[in-house]
């Protein structure tokens, strides 16, 4: 038999750059990580947390539907409000996971490995979350498939240059896509479950999700392939969904909102927003579940300069928002931005430029980067930062349009407050179910950053 | 069905193997490992996959399905939106996308 002279090639996935040095072997992984499956008390308390917010969010719609849409405090014109600004802030803080799995999986930045099963689910999660929204701001939500295109005996079709309409493509092909993308990775990661599962009923549930997988090259291959398509295709799905979700804003002649700025504006907000709620899901997650020799200082510093380079560029968009309004000379437009900022609107439109834009610059600290605490203290402020952003853009607009005897004021009731609460329990809810049934971190990944046992061990530089 | 089942503990052990065997032309060789290695890739030679073709077909088919979808559901039911023609492929991009 002949030898072969041997290098080790460069690993399929992103992980060429990345080292867990205190992670030895397969079993090692396998353990640690099938591990974070056990259910705790704290977990269970978590839960229930979850399902006492979820409960009030429903309590609250159901008073909503009998008591007509007017409990939630419109008042003409400010026909939009929590719910159109909770729909774009669960739409954004989704389309961090997108980026982290898809966009950094082809551009092969390193740090995404140990995070993106997390950002992931989230995505998931996120968008289940934002599709409520719209249906909630109905006053007869029961008829929410009229936005469907179905054949129906009246011969009525939804009108397709219709930005709302729109919102339904986009976020069911981005739910969809999302999803499957979320599965096809999870795959493996399913079989080693199913290979460690006793519980009878369990393991037959866990075969038939993982799809008969056998661990074969042949199957890694097409593995690797499909998730490289995937990834291809959720690419532009980053950018597309919420250009089309700025659309329904855009496509409206109302001051501060029709503006060409809105789509690279939102898609910068959406995952500056995303990689917040990333922090503040995956730091408590690293800490609970000791994964620390996992995801490691470097890749939150690796995610923290992504956070400030995203921070930047939503800068930069207010910035030139407020430079548009001065150089293009529109009054109303004018009026409308000067009311944002010193006017009737200050106190958002600070929360939202403070957090945002100012307490983000501190990430230029590497010892900040590298500080798990401030990084989770950060991501709620920049959570709360952008959920203010959209509430700056919906309400200021509405209540400031062209005509002065427009001009209102609009403060939400409990109602509003309650579903919001609702919706983060909706959440948390999927997201603790998940991190009990399937791996947070993905097992198969991390396995190929071990390095492989070798007959001739390779000195890197010699030939 | 018969065969012979070979366990390695090292990677390049394994490739060594495949490849030999490849050479010898003893049948099929199925390779189970952990991880997806681009070293199994090149020494067992899998024929080009067809499914980047079905991959091409459906994406085109679904692009020309979300465009013919909006077109004629505008054209059974004609309203004038904003100075739009009925069938207006710029906004219909996004379903055709």
């Amino acid at each position: 038999m002949t030898t072969v002279a041997y290098e080790p090639r460069r690993p399929n996935i992103a992980t060429a750059d990345v080292q867990l040095p205190a992670v030895r072997d397969y079993e090692q992984v396998d353990d640690e990580i099938t591990a974070t499956l056990r259910p705790t008390r704290a977990w269970f308390v978590a839960l229930l947390a979850a399902m006492v917010c979820l409960a009030v969010g429903i309590s609250a719609w159901m008073y909503q539907i009998w008591g007509g849409l007017g409990v939630a405090g419109y008042n003409p014109p400010v026909m939009w409000g929590v719910y159109i600004i909770s729909f774009v802030f669960w739409v954004g803080i989704g389309h961090a996971g997108t980026l982290i799995s898809a966009i950094l999986y082809l551009f092969r930045a390193g740090f995404r490995t140990t995070i993106y099963r997390c950002a992931e689910a989230m995505t998931v999660f996120a968008v289940m979350t934002a599709g409520l929204f719209p249906i909630l701001h109905l006053g007869r939500p029961w008829k929410f498939f009229w936005l469907i295109p179905y054949p129906n005996w009246r011969l009525l079709w939804p009108q397709f240059k219709s930005p709302l309409v729109w919102d339904v493509f986009a976020i069911s092909t981005y739910l969809t896509i999302s999803t499957t993308f979320l599965f096809v990775g999870l795959i493996p990661d399913i079989a080693v479950l199913r290979d460690r599962e006793t519980n009878p009923l369990r393991k037959r549930i866990l075969s038939f999700l993982s799809l008969g997988w056998r661990n074969t090259e042949r199957e890694w291959r097409h593995f690797a392939r499909a998730y490289l398509f995937l990834a291809a295709v959720s690419t532009p799905l980053v950018l597309s969904v919420h250009s089309v979700v700025s659309f329904d804003f855009a496509m409206a002649l109302v001051p501060g909102w029709h503006t060409t700025i809105f789509p690279p504006y939102f898609v910068a907000g959406a995952i500056f927003s995303g990689i917040g709620m990333v922090f503040t899901i995956i730091i408590p997650i690293r800490k609970w579940f000791r994964l620390q020799h996992y995801v490691t200082l470097n890749h939150l510093d690796g995610a923290a300069k992504l956070c400030l380079a995203t921070s930047l560029i939503v800068g930069c968009a207010y910035m030139v928002e407020f430079f548009i309004a001065w150089y293009g000379g529109v009054k109303a437009e004018q009026d409308y931005f000067w009311n944002r900022v010193f006017g009737q609107w200050w106190w958002a439109a600070w929360i939202m430029l403070t957090c945002n834009m100012i307490l983000p610059l501190s990430l230029f600290s590497q010892k900040l980067r590298r500080n798990p605490t401030w990084l989770w203290l950060l991501s709620i402020t920049i959570n709360i930062g952008m959920w203010f952003e959209r509430f700056v853009i919906v309400v200021p607009s509405l209540s400031h349009e062209y005509e002065p005897w427009q001009w209102t004021t609009y403060s939400p009731t409990w109602v509003d407050y309650s579903i919001l609460l609702g919706s983060f329990g909706w959440f948390f809810m999927w997201f603790l179910l998940f991190i009990k049934q399937l791996p947070v971190i993905a097992i198969s990944e991390v396995k190929e950053i071990v390095p492989p046992r070798l007959r001739h061990a390779h000195t890197p530089g010699a030939h | 069905m018969r065969g012979v089942l070979g366990r390695f503990r090292e990677l390049d052990a394994a490739v060594d193997a495949i490849m030999a065997l490849k050479r010898a032309r003893l049948g099929d060789v199925t390779v189970f490992t952990p991880t997806p290695r681009h070293e199994f890739e090149h020494a067992v030679e899998p024929p080009p996959s067809p499914v980047r073709r079905y991959m091409l077909f459906g994406g085109l088919a679904g692009c020309v399905f979300g465009y013919w979808m909006a077109i004629w559901a505008s054209n059974s039911w004609p309203l004038v939106v904003g100075g739009k023609a009925i069938g207006s492929w710029i906004p219909y991009t996004i379903f055709g996308f």
